[in-house]
């Protein structure tokens, strides 16, 4: 199943429970039209992975994921020799290996006979397939999310580029696998790490930012369905308020949701100031924040007028 | 197909302005068209974007740049031209593609765009520059950046230029193209332009694109010393760093990944040694990183010295990830610590606020060099005293010194005729794995007055002049090699 128009994506995207702006909807469309892997840039938590993860449900497709981190290496993304197996099978078919070899006199002619059975040893019967080679060889098309990509290192894109531009993966001993579907390929990044101009080449790019008032009362209330108006209003503007300031990390919308979890789970209905500082450690992860918003939360007492104390460079 | 030109034009205009578009990603954008709805800007524009703008940093040049391309500028629409040469145009353009001569035409031209970067288009909006002051950032001095070399000329040599490319005889010989070309040229030129009015200046582009105060003095901002920058030039030298750290900072994980090794890796040896039935022939080794270097900065802010100051912290903090540690501390003659401001703020505005407070009462312009507050030594209490100040640090923070720790030392030595007391620095030597100094004056006035340089000096790993921004990135660029490297001198 794929998209077929823009409407449609914006559509079956919002019926999976994502608000989209029409700019990543063109783009989801786009990606999955073109075959061209979307590089999704933006802070944490605005909802990098989980438009990846929705584009999967709403075509019907397997999420295949694969998390990058320091180090990672092509014998964790890609496949790896089963070495024991093949130790295994090579001790359980020794006598088959006498058999063969038993009428040769001489060892080049037995050489040549094994290695004619050498293709036993590496098929694919011995490779275990990792993220990227199932996504590949997946006999259904897949979505594959390549998630914190700037975690990895510079030669680990290397090993993505052949993947991205031609959707096929070599192996010395195999030759050149071709996928059977083209996956839709999505990579997040939170930019800790600058990518390679060639990686950046291949991929259509979006850049996630926090997202607007409107549309995050819209997102709050699709997960919240019956939630108050007012008190939606609410939220949003505390939030909004919140990240105007100069924070280490700024809440994003994952939560604002925790956030309007916490507080419908303690019953509230107003939003009164002590509650706000009581509930605070849900939307501010470091401590140094949490001061700073408590002593501009008291500052301003009420909660209507917009900030504008943010120092900017 | 109408919409091809635009976009290769626009393409160039990017370039231009320093985005790096590669033809790949034309023809991508190109090639995407036909899956969107050509009536929709939106769409039009969401393509152009996803594709040229491979930065988050870029994304507002590339908004700026579309607005002035396919809205501000006229006769650069689709629909605005004259119908002959869109004709022209659309002809060239839409001829069949199994190698007929049209075809050829077509990649006449777009070889010509291609192969002179400083093509027509390019130089229209050069035109318009004339007028409008472009920020004139000249990188080159950086070889590995990209150049964002967009110089205003004078309005007689781009006219002759003009005249000159128009007078150009193309590969093809072909005289449509160049009819087209010159009709394009005249329509999209702005009137004033075309009567050859010199008091043109368009009203709709944005404010920061008209004439600015010029700056009189060297071009170059890698040259200019730290101290003479205005507040705008200031703010493109941070730019400058934030970039540069970038790099670098690419760099130096790469060569922390291609380190020394360390343990056995058992997973690995024995996967390698099924190759051997088994027998580990070959060991494989788990990568060590080699361990990050401690830095403590310790910085003079005292009148003659600040310019300088905001800058090297700058890029210190941008490179902080590269580092184990970052610790900051600021004198005149007192010495304090800053870096609980760095732990809480960006590191830009932590910089404003460090050079705020601890009893400097420069105003935050003053970060940036505003010309008014450039001198705000009367305002000055203290004088500074490299003798006192080093005693302290001794005597208060020596624990934040370990075999580890490299001490940036930024100051002009000059102790106002006091003690120096250049024996504190020995110990503190002692204490530490090495001691930098980044001093931001000219070597040649390093002996001269009251500066204390040479009774510093033997104390000293490195002495470096870091009065502009060539020097600082000079240093950056080796720091890693002082860091990683160069070996203890006892």
């Amino acid at each position: 199943m794929d998209f077929h128009s823009i409407e449609e994506t914006l559509e079956k995207l919002k019926q999976n429970n994502y608000i989209s702006s029409l700019e990543i909807a063109t783009l989801v469309f786009l990606a999955g039209a073109t075959g061209k892997p979307l590089l999704i840039e933006g802070p944490a938590g605005v909802g990098k992975t989980e438009l990846a993860k929705t584009v999967a449900r709403a075509l019907g497709r397997e999420l295949i994921r694969l998390q990058c981190y320091e180090g990672i290496d092509e014998a964790k993304a890609i496949y790896e020799w089963e070495y024991a197996k093949q130790l295994l099978y090579t001790q359980m078919l020794k006598e088959k290996i006498h058999d063969i070899i038993d009428a040769e006199d001489t060892l080049p002619t037995a050489v040549k006979k094994i290695s004619a059975q050498e293709n036993a040893f590496f098929s694919e019967h011995f490779i275990q397939p990792r993220p990227l080679l199932k996504a590949i060889t997946s006999p259904d098309p897949v979505v594959l999310i390549i998630d914190e990509v700037d975690k990895s290192d510079p030669e680990f894109e290397a090993f993505l580029l052949e993947l991205l531009s031609d959707y096929q993966i070599s192996i010395p001993e195999l030759g050149t696998i071709q996928a059977k579907h083209v996956p839709f390929v999505a990579l997040t990044s939170n930019s800790s790490r600058e990518m390679s101009d060639t990686l950046k080449r291949r991929c259509l790019y979006l850049y996630i930012d926090y997202p607007s008032p409107e549309r995050e009362r819209e997102i709050v209330s699709l997960k919240f369905p019956g939630i108050e108006e007012r008190f939606l209003e609410k939220i949003v503007a505390v939030v909004t308020d919140i990240r105007n300031l100069d924070l280490k990390k700024k809440p994003c919308i994952s939560e604002t949701l925790d956030w309007t979890r916490s507080l419908l789970a303690l019953q509230a209905t107003e939003i009164p100031l002590d509650l706000i500082i009581r509930t605070l450690n849900v939307l501010c992860k470091h401590r140094s924040d949490l001061e700073l918003v408590k002593n501009h939360l008291l500052a301003k007492e009420g909660l209507s007028n917009p900030h504008h104390d943010k120092i900017t460079p | 197909m109408g919409f091809v030109t635009p976009i290769i034009h626009f393409a160039q205009i990017c370039r231009a302005m320093g985005i790096p578009v590669s033809p790949a990603e034309v023809l991508d954008a190109v090639g995407q068209m036909e899956w969107i709805d050509l009536s929709e800007e939106k769409q039009f524009k969401t393509v152009l974007k996803a594709n040229f703008i491979k930065s988050h940093n870029d994304q507002d040049t590339f908004e700026e740049l579309y607005g002035i391309f396919f809205h501000r500028l006229p006769g650069m629409m689709r629909g605005k031209r004259t119908p002959a040469a869109r004709e022209n145009l659309l002809n060239l353009l839409d001829a069949p593609a199994d190698g007929s001569s049209g075809r050829e035409d077509f990649q006449t031209l777009m070889d010509l765009l291609a192969s002179d970067p400083l093509s027509y288009l390019d130089l229209l909006l050069k035109m318009q520059a004339t007028e409008l002051d472009l920020p004139e950032v000249d990188m080159s001095r950086f070889s590995a950046d990209r150049e964002a070399t967009f110089f205003p000329a004078s309005r007689n040599r781009m006219q002759a230029r003009l005249r000159e490319l128009l007078s150009k005889n193309f590969p093809s010989g072909d005289e449509s193209l160049r009819f087209y070309l010159q009709e394009y040229l005249l329509e999209a030129l702005p009137e004033g332009v075309q009567k050859g009015d010199g008091e043109y200046s368009h009203p709709d582009l944005p404010a920061y694109f008209r004439p600015g105060a010029a700056r009189s003095g060297p071009a170059n901002l890698g040259e200019v010393p730290f101290q003479h920058l205005t507040a705008e030039e200031a703010k493109a030298v941070h730019d400058i760093i934030s970039r540069l750290a970038g790099k670098y900072k690419d760099r130096i994980i790469r060569r922390y990944s291609r380190s020394k090794k360390g343990t056995v890796d058992i997973r690995r040896t024995i996967r390698k040694s099924a190759q051997y039935e088994g027998v580990p022939m070959k060991l494989a080794w788990r990568r060590r990183l080699p361990q990050k270097p401690k830095i403590v900065a310790l910085c003079d802010v005292s009148y003659s010295v600040w310019a300088a100051v905001p800058f090297m912290l700058n890029i210190l903090y941008s490179l902080q990830d590269c580092f184990r540690q970052v610790k900051s501390f600021v004198f005149i003659a007192r010495v304090a610590a800053v870096s609980d401001i760095f732990a809480r703020h960006e590191t830009m505005a932590a910089i404003d606020q460090v050079m705020d407070s601890y009893q400097l009462q420069y105003p935050r312009s003053a970060v940036y060099g505003d010309e008014k507050d450039k001198y705000p030594g009367d305002q000055d209490p203290e004088i500074s005293d490299y003798g006192t100040a080093l005693a302290q640090f001794l005597e208060k923070f020596s624990d934040v010194l370990d075999h580890r720790t490299t001490l940036i030392i930024l100051g002009d030595g000059r102790c106002n005729f006091l003690a120096p007391r250049a024996d504190l620095l020995g110990k503190i030597r002692e204490k530490c794995r090495r001691v930098i100094w980044l001093n931001p004056e000219p070597e040649a006035l390093w002996e001269d007055g009251d500066s204390e340089m040479s009774a510093y000096r033997p104390y000293l790993q490195e002495l470096r002049p870091c009065g502009n921004l060539r020097e600082l990135a000079a240093f950056v660029s080796d720091l890693f090699s002082i860091l990683l490297y160069s070996d203890v001198q006892k």
